[in-house]
């Protein structure tokens, strides 16, 4: 028994910190997939530690996913944590027919195309006149957009970012989620087109002009905010 | 212009082929047949070649370093999780085992279970006033619907979301329970006292009876077990055994050793509700571990204040002032468990946990009774052992939900 077993005293209403340490051995040299996999047998056989590891690895991937769809930063926090919280309660019934960083990143999408589709009709339902269909999107994407607290980058940022990059990013939040949320698995998450359409339910042989179709939409926003931007 | 017959005009390149080019996956074979169109098509081209750089942005917006998660995602999730789980009758609906095994270790498992505190209701107007000539005597909870804090207990219990748990915190428990803000608050944690002002109980703490010394030691920590049958308390879940009118003090004692009940005891003198737990944190901070080494702590007491006491009075004798600075504060017993610590640990800290618990319970009623406390520990108490508090090692089957009543203690010399 370790003298000092618990974390107490001035540290006992801390935020816990389960520890970094890894629990179980592994190599240097495993692939993510397999490194998922020993930690998913690990968390299964009771090792708590394990859980943590395994989403620690994911995330910055599962957080960023939910900032470049929602655009706000409190929000996509709230988000990421709501499917964390899923993802922690599916694991028993994850059955490893995909990987397991797909299905993460698929309950996580899930999560945000839901909580957009809430955003849209309380939009929708509070709009007096919808707006003018502008663009490849509709008026309820419009009031989304709008919706959506978009992260402005300020000077700073541009200059840090690049401009294009921040620019990439306003345009991003205007298009439609669906839209936003192939290209962020296409581009952000590297996805193979597969992946997309399983994780999409869309059918294979249109994901990739899916895929086109919210790029020339958001080549439009871009070439829209800049036009605003210059007049 | 002349369309050369083998190569299509531009716009009439599938998407997916021009696709390809902006992603640089164009296979060899098309390279030359899509240069051709697009040379004719210089707009497109221009627009093609805007959307890679597009492209390598989209890729750039998903680097770490900019969408950096921030610190405590996961642990927090994981926290959300465990406290879902084991608060509210909102047990971890699992096809399997799995979070049998994980609740354990998975993160610090906060469990600490007292109910303590002991009020005076006893004005003009009280609704539980005791009666003059009967001993001393608690009074059973009232039935009004509003004194049952938690899931209807007509409704199936399932898995409270967190927002409705939060929400329910907020609206209906707050300032008492987990909250959030509170500099001690851990995951899981659970607010052991509560101190909401109950209809037709005064708040003067010049009125009322002090509280019989034998309260608590008999009917809430007391080493004889309750006359309860045991499988009414572990019903099934989403079941109470009885109904909250028809509870009595001695099974709310054993319901909440168990965890499965917290107590809320109703107050009126909040001015000495404040000193008890001054007095107690004095005791438990400096009797116990003043360095906060051992297995369970003490958070959200006014420590401070405590101290300051505690430099005016001799060592083992001392008496904290009378204020009215009304508390609003619960104590919460924190146990943590991590992969390290073993039953053996664990029963160390419960052992040492439940005798600081008694330390309260006797140091509040000595208090109340104007007398000078001699020693934290001479009040009895219940064993506890690591079952008692690790209820979810039990089999799913066996979980009972948690729930809060307003039960009002009444009691007078």
């Amino acid at each position: 028994m370790s003298a000092q077993p618990f974390q107490v005293g001035a540290q006992a209403g801390r935020p816990l910190r389960l520890r970094k340490e890894a629990p179980v051995a592994r190599t240097d040299q495993e692939d993510a997939d397999t490194r998922d996999k020993r930690l998913l047998e690990a968390h299964r056989n009771g090792d708590a530690a394990a859980l943590a590891e395994l989403l620690e690895g994911y995330q910055d991937r599962l957080y960023g996913v939910c900032l470049r769809m929602l655009g706000d930063r409190e929000r996509a926090r709230d988000l990421a944590q709501d499917a964390m919280v899923k993802i922690i309660q599916g694991l028993d019934r994850f059955d490893g027919r995909a990987k397991l960083s797909t299905w993460m990143i698929r309950v996580t999408m899930n999560a945000c195309l839901s909580e957009l589709r809430k955003l849209r009709l309380r939009r929708h339902a509070s709009l007096e006149a919808p707006t003018a269909r502008s663009g490849s999107g509709t008026a309820g994407d419009s009031t989304l957009a709008q919706a959506i607290a978009i992260e402005e980058p300020g000077v700073e940022q541009r200059v840090q970012d690049g401009e294009d990059r921040a620019d990439v990013s306003s345009a991003l939040a205007r298009i439609t989620p669906e839209q936003r949320a192939i290209l962020i698995l296409r581009d952000m998450q590297g996805l193979d087109y597969k992946t997309i359409g399983d994780l999409l339910d869309i059918p294979g042989g249109t994901v990739k002009s899916r895929i086109f179709r919210a790029r020339v939409a958001l080549r439009e926003r871009l070439e829209a905010l800049r036009s605003a931007r210059t007049e | 212009m002349t369309t050369h017959p083998s190569i299509p005009p531009a716009d009439a390149l599938p998407d997916e082929l021009l696709l390809d080019l902006v992603e640089g996956t164009l296979r060899s074979s098309d390279v030359d047949r899509v240069r051709a169109a697009l040379k004719r098509d210089p707009k497109l081209a221009k627009r093609l070649e805007a959307m890679r750089t597009d492209r390598r942005e989209m890729t750039a917006l998903g680097d770490p370093g900019v969408s950096a998660a921030p610190v405590g995602l996961v642990a927090d999730a994981i926290g959300l999780v465990e406290r879902d789980s084991l608060l509210d009758g909102a047990p971890y609906r699992s096809t399997g085992s799995g979070f049998r095994r994980l609740a354990p270790a998975l993160i610090a498992a906060c469990v600490g279970i007292v109910a303590v505190g002991a009020w005076y209701a006893h004005s003009e107007g009280v609704l539980f006033a005791p009666d003059e000539a009967t001993p001393t005597q608690i009074v059973k909870a009232p039935t009004k619907e509003d004194d049952v804090v938690g899931p209807n207990p007509d409704e199936p219990v399932e898995y409270a979301s967190r927002q409705r748990t939060l929400q329910d915190y907020d609206e209906k428990r707050a300032p008492f329970e987990i909250a959030k803000d509170l500099p001690g608050h851990l995951p899981g944690s659970f607010g052991v006292l509560d101190a909401p002002k109950a209809d037709g109980f005064s708040n003067d703490p010049s009125v009322g009876g002090p509280v019989d010394p034998d309260l608590f030691a008999q009917d809430v920590v007391s080493d004889t077990p309750p006359t309860v049958e045991q499988d009414a308390l572990w019903s099934a879940p989403g079941q109470m055994a009885r109904t909250p009118d028809a509870i009595v003090p001695a099974e709310a004692a054993l319901w909440a050793r168990e965890g499965v009940l917290r107590i809320v005891v109703s107050p009126a003198g909040e001015g000495r509700l404040e000193d008890f737990e001054q007095a107690a944190a004095r005791k438990l901070f400096i009797a116990y571990d003043p360095t906060m080494s051992k297995g369970w702590g003490m958070t959200s007491l006014p420590t401070i204040r405590a101290t300051n006491i505690a430099s005016s009075a001799g060592p083992g004798r001392w008496r904290p002032e009378v204020d009215a600075v009304t508390s609003e504060r619960p104590m919460i017993a924190t146990l943590r468990v991590d992969r390290d610590t073993t039953d053996d640990d664990l029963q160390r800290a419960i052992d040492d946990m439940a005798q600081g618990m008694r330390a309260i319970t006797g140091l509040r009623v000595t208090l109340e009774r104007g007398e000078t406390p001699s020693s934290p520990t001479d009040a009895g108490g219940p064993a506890l052992t690591v079952d008692d508090l690790l209820w979810w090692r039990k089999p799913a089957s066996l979980w009972t939900p948690a729930r809060v009543y307003h039960l009002p203690v009444v009691a007078r010399d």
